[in-house]
């Protein structure tokens, strides 16, 4: 069971026991850091890549870290922009005016290449769904359906208003729902 | 699937009635151990950058290999490939005499200072700085440079003295010493 995010944060901030408050937040959050920015990204080379990275700006960002935000919604939302300028490097090292139609096939192509993909399976048909949809859906309905996130939280990590958030989620079930139908 | 009383799937049951969702399982692979072994690897990726174990006493800047040891030896070359000011003459050559006087000055100034240097009994005494000259007659003047007997300007500086008597050289010295005070500043106590 791991400490909630204040004693965390008294750990980091004291200089006595700032590594191993350091350490007890990697414990706490690198997996579902990990799965998040791994269902945007795809490969888990990328998404280790990313980790360190938001990882890395976690360390040196704590210590102006003012708690105006939980610190798991600030930790997301290094996560959810460490991700999106990954995927935006990717997308000009590939093709300079890919459009996001060309992005979400190539990362459907990525799916279909990574290890024990099965497209009969029901999990990757979902992730292949996912993938379809318009990046903003895609990063919205992950974090409430997988992360089961709540709009207020997510307002925080996306810096958008929960009303958006709200209808951005529900254009998002709606696609995704006429193809699990088929499914 | 998600338990009944979850908001998340009442949420998607108000949504899409009657549909079956997948299970949020996650199809993706993960290396062995890789949760166990990921803080290992990001503290050897931040150790140069940040050492956890220093904080406050962090070096976040590299120096290349063997930079402070190569240090000195550049700097050598450096200086010794800038060329002695006015190609080895101490002194202009405008007027001959003016430079044996100007030549009998400097040796006559060095010998009274080595000898103060020298010969001081003081205990525990002060290492003294001579008076400050400019950089550029540092870097053409060396201790070698005035008094080694077999260099080649101390021997032109003995061979234009060799016409001058005390008395012209004692003119010479009354005529242009300084009227200031040369103060030695002894050397800052730390």
């Amino acid at each position: 069971m791991h400490p909630n995010d204040s004693i965390l944060l008294q750990w980091f901030h004291s200089p006595e026991t700032r590594e191993k408050g350091y350490t007890a937040i990697i414990a706490k959050y690198q997996q579902p850091l990990y799965w998040h920015i791994r269902r945007l990204v795809i490969a888990h080379a990328d998404a280790d890549d990313v980790l360190q990275n938001v990882m890395l700006k976690a360390w040196k960002g704590l210590d102006n870290f003012r708690e105006e935000s939980h610190l798991y919604t600030w930790l997301y939302r290094i996560a959810t922009n460490e991700s999106i300028s990954f995927l935006a490097k990717e997308k000009r090292r590939g093709m300079v005016n890919m459009d996001e139609e060309l992005a979400n096939s190539s990362a459907i192509g990525q799916l279909q290449a990574e290890p024990h993909f099965n497209e009969a399976q029901i999990e990757w048909k979902l992730q292949l769904a996912i993938q379809q949809l318009p990046e903003k859906q895609r990063i919205v309905f992950n974090l409430r359906y997988f992360d089961e996130m709540s709009y207020h939280d997510m307002s925080e990590v996306l810096q958008t208003s929960e009303g958006a958030l709200k209808a951005s989620y529900h254009h998002a079930v709606k696609k995704l729902a006429e193809m699990i139908k088929n499914f | 699937m998600m338990e009944d009383n979850n908001p998340i799937l009442q949420e998607l049951q108000e949504l899409t009635p009657g549909l079956t969702w997948p299970s949020k399982g996650m199809p993706f692979q993960v290396p062995n151990e890789y949760f166990e072994s990921f803080p290992h690897r990001l503290h050897a990726v931040m150790d140069p950058v940040l050492p956890i174990g220093e904080l406050g006493s962090g070096k976040p800047f590299s120096v290349p290999d063997n930079y402070f040891q190569l240090l000195s030896k550049r700097i050598l070359v450096q200086t010794q490939s800038t060329p002695a000011a006015g190609n080895g003459r101490l002194f202009p050559l405008f007027y001959k005499r003016i430079v044996s006087y100007a030549a009998a000055a400097t040796i006559g100034g060095v010998l009274v200072a080595a000898a103060i240097l020298f010969t001081d009994s003081r205990p525990n005494r002060i290492p003294l700085q001579p008076p400050i000259t400019t950089s550029a007659q540092e870097s053409s003047i060396s201790s070698h440079t005035i008094l080694a007997p077999e260099n080649e300007v101390y021997r032109e500086i003995t061979k234009k003295m060799q016409g001058v008597s005390d008395e012209e050289m004692n003119l010479y010295l009354e005529e242009t010493a300084s009227t200031e005070t040369i103060e030695w500043m002894p050397e800052e106590m730390n």
